[in-house]
């Protein structure tokens, strides 16, 4: 079977990392790509811990070769080569735009959540009580959304979701320019130093740009 | 889940408030209608379900954009916050019955996000 860790274009040498169950990684030629894979008898189901982190440290290190790929989201396997030569080309064209959209491009992260203490609106009273709670929580969130308007406009693209969870007020993900990624750092920073005594925020980055990068779909459906 | 060595800045030493919340967030796998004939009755409700729990989210945000406007009275408000209790545990009582979780019922639009 063929672990799926990214494609990747003009790549010199092989990202320098150890590799899902220490099965290095190599290179499979696909159409105008390279697919960046390691081969393994089977593979669980189970997503572990140090699975996770072997694919995150295969990209990352991929990352500081090249500016010309896309990341797969962990956990995309395929039986043999050819379905893996037939997923990429029945997604050529996909692949492609996606490339041509993180190209030499960084992601961030940012987190915004209630402080521990700060009231979440209980599930089981009355309706009103349940409404109102609902507004009041629309409302802290669409405020926290209101901090990362500066960094939006430094961004190439953004994706803000807001109240994926009751606590969690704002999860939003950067495209950045490598040349501007320190600058954009920097402004997360500030962000972090200033905001609300209320909330809590964690700035991640630099990434692969994982969530720019959708693909998964498509190649798991070819 | 932020591992350390990505951690950029964060406003307090606790990370672990973070990865609760992004953990209960998580969805890893993608979610799709299950078209599988022999599971074609539990396919339905889901696609069906799936429906009405849009509808129900968009006129309970539409309700909270009124309230918020001021143009419901404190009756209304009464009635509405009554209705969509209902709603959500009748809901819940149909998810049950068809052994769907909430997760199945917000589907993947690709490009545009998720549904719910």
């Amino acid at each position: 079977m063929l672990y799926l860790y990214a494609f990747a274009r003009g790549l010199g040498s092989l990202p320098r990392a150890t590799g899902l169950k220490e099965r290095p990684p190599e290179l499979v030629a696909v159409g105008s790509l390279d697919a960046v894979v390691s081969r393994h008898d089977r593979l669980e189901q189970e997503v572990a811990a140090d699975a996770l982190v072997a694919h995150a440290e295969v990209v990352d290190a991929l990352m500081a070769e090249t500016d010309e790929f896309v990341p797969v989201r962990f956990g995309t396997v395929f039986e043999d080569e050819t379905s893996l030569q037939n997923a990429a080309a029945g997604n050529e064209q996909a692949l492609e735009q996606v490339l041509r959209k993180v190209r030499g491009r960084v992601e961030f992260g940012l987190h915004v959540v209630r402080r521990p203490g700060a009231p979440v609106p209980a599930p089981e009273r009355s309706g009103r009580e349940r409404l109102l709670g609902k507004l009041e929580q629309l409302r802290a969130a669409e405020d926290a959304a209101e901090l990362d308007e500066p960094l939006v406009r430094l961004a190439v693209e953004s994706r803000r979701r807001l109240l994926r969870t009751p606590r969690l007020l704002l999860s939003a993900a950067y495209l950045v320019e490598r040349p501007r990624a320190s600058e954009f750092a920097e402004r997360l920073r500030e962000l972090v130093e200033s905001r609300p005594e209320r909330l809590e925020v964690l700035a991640t980055g630099p990434w692969p740009p994982y969530s720019f990068a959708e693909l998964e779909d498509d190649l798991r459906a070819a | 889940m932020p591992r350390d060595d990505h951690v950029l800045a964060s406003s307090t030493p606790r990370l672990d408030l973070f990865a609760e919340e992004l953990g209960q967030a998580a969805t890893p796998f993608p979610r799709r209608i299950e078209a599988d004939p022999e599971r074609l009755e539990k396919g339905l409700a889901q696609l069906v379900l799936t429906l009405v729990e849009l509808l129900r989210e968009l006129m309970e945000r539409q309700a909270l954009r009124r309230i918020d406007d001021g143009t419901l009275t404190d009756e209304e408000i009464d009635r509405l916050g009554e209705t969509f209790m209902l709603l959500e545990q009748r809901m819940a009582e149909l998810k049950d019955v068809f052994g769907l979780t909430d997760e199945e019922l917000n589907m993947n639009l690709g490009p545009l996000g998720n549904l719910l």
